[in-house]
């Protein structure tokens, strides 16, 4: 089964988020901040795709991609937000993010996208 | 005066023993966007401890409840209350001989034939700050919208937005974001009590093994996402990248007195305030309130206040998934 982690400082994302992908079939893991996520990524080989937040405390998600890339990893990575100013976003495009969700979570609207990456 | 401004209102306090004059004042009070709410004198005291959302207080000199009348009532308003302003009625021109710091006590005194000599005061002290109109409402749609996505089948109402001098914080628990824009700088707070959060929100949103030792934990983790949420969403409107942040480095001490659940921001700037009530629409109709309170007390340039304009990939809505 695909796994998906789901980096965010907000249980109630976590949450939401990996309830809705578990009811989709889809394997979930989940980190607590950026460093937790880049230890979880650098751990685990089975993980298709990443979810990660922005504003999170210790590392914050940008930082988390700019190193994921850094280390050679090419697993894709969503950006689950509320940020949406254009300088953030070529940012994360810069780093290889491959695509960009503004909370509030829509998984209805994403989970197509979401198959697609994971697939 | 900036163009487009939001007509806020403010609560006061009203305490008159004269049916006659606290008619007159009530409608000075609606001319002048100003809620007058009625309070005994023996329960003013008591009504200002607990959470009230006041802008200012009237009182009349001719107290009898209280030895010493309106005068020592609101010296020990004052004492306890120095941000709220006090509006004397006096009733003989003895008020006038006071001494000069007892007097300071009162924002003014005044003559109920004088009452509209009020409205200038009224604007310094309590309509101190003037708020656009697209702020506020934006505010009111964005946080509202946050509040649909958290909690289930619930009608949210939001009374207008207004204004209040009141440093007194509601509930048990309140997130406090740092603001900065061009043209502001502040605080946003979020204020509610525990009761009924949980069983009004989303179960997708909490987690299947969490217990009830969990549970202020869990409305905690509510609370902040719903802070996060909503500024994400006002500063995504009216908080433009190409434009600087209002380069004021200036920092004050922020108190808090838990003891007597008072927040201090170390000014005297009202704050701007939009009350929410979350009722389940059907069963047991539960409800909780939140309040919503920003205070600029760092920089306030609303002249520069503009709202971003959206750009083609605004046009992917919010949740969904927008591809690289």
């Amino acid at each position: 089964m695909a796994k998906v982690l789901v980096v965010d400082d907000s249980s109630t994302v976590r949450n939401e988020v990996s309830s809705f992908l578990s009811s989709n079939g889809i394997d979930v893991d989940t980190a607590v901040d950026g460093v937790d996520g880049l230890a979880k990524i650098q751990r685990d080989p089975n993980l298709k795709l990443v979810i990660c937040d922005v504003n999170m405390p210790n590392m914050d998600g940008l930082t988390m991609v700019e190193k994921v890339k850094a280390l050679g990893k090419t697993i894709p990575i969503i950006m689950l937000t509320t940020e949406s100013n254009p300088s953030m976003k070529q940012r994360g495009k810069d780093a290889g993010v491959k695509g960009w969700i503004v909370k509030p979570f829509n998984g209805s609207a994403a989970i197509e996208g979401i198959k697609k990456l994971i697939s | 005066m900036i163009e487009n401004s939001f007509p806020t209102e403010s609560k006061v306090l009203v305490c008159d023993c004269s049916l006659e004059h606290e008619n007159r004042i009530k409608d000075f009070c609606g001319n002048s966007h100003l809620i007058a709410v009625k309070s005994a004198s023996s329960k003013i005291l008591d009504i200002l401890k607990s959470y009230v959302d006041l802008g200012a207080i009237f009182l009349s000199e001719d107290i009898e409840s209280i030895p010493g009348g309106g005068i020592d009532l609101g010296i020990e308003i004052h004492r306890i209350r120095p941000e709220l302003p006090i509006f004397l009625r006096r009733c003989s021109p003895l008020t006038h001989t006071l001494d000069e710091q007892l007097l300071k006590s009162f924002c003014m005194i005044y003559d109920i034939d004088g009452i509209n000599n009020l409205q200038e005061a009224i604007e310094q002290h309590i309509f101190c700050a003037e708020y656009p109109n697209a702020l506020v409402r934006g505010i009111e749609e964005i946080t509202r919208n946050t509040l649909y996505h958290f909690f289930d089948d619930v009608d949210v109402e939001v009374a207008t937005p207004y204004v209040v001098k009141d440093r007194i914080i509601y509930g048990e628990l309140f997130s406090l974001m740092p603001v900065e824009s061009y043209w502001c700088k502040g605080y946003m707070m979020i204020q509610l009590s525990e009761d009924n959060v949980l069983a009004l929100t989303k179960t997708e949103k909490i987690s299947d093994t969490y217990t009830d030792s969990d549970n202020f934990r869990v409305i905690n983790d509510i609370l902040s996402e719903i802070t996060n949420m909503s500024w994400g969403g006002i500063k995504n409107r009216f908080v433009s990248e190409e434009k600087p942040l209002s380069n004021v480095a200036t920092q004050v001490p922020i108190i808090v007195n838990h003891k007597n659940k008072y927040i201090s921001f170390g000014t005297n700037a009202p704050q701007l305030c939009f009350k929410y009530t979350l009722r389940e629409k059907s069963g047991e109709r539960r409800s909780f309130s939140l309040f919503h309170k920003f205070i600029f007390n760092l920089y306030w340039q609303p002249e520069r206040f503009s709202e971003n304009q959206p750009t083609v990939n605004d046009l992917v809505n919010a949740g969904e998934l927008d591809f690289f």
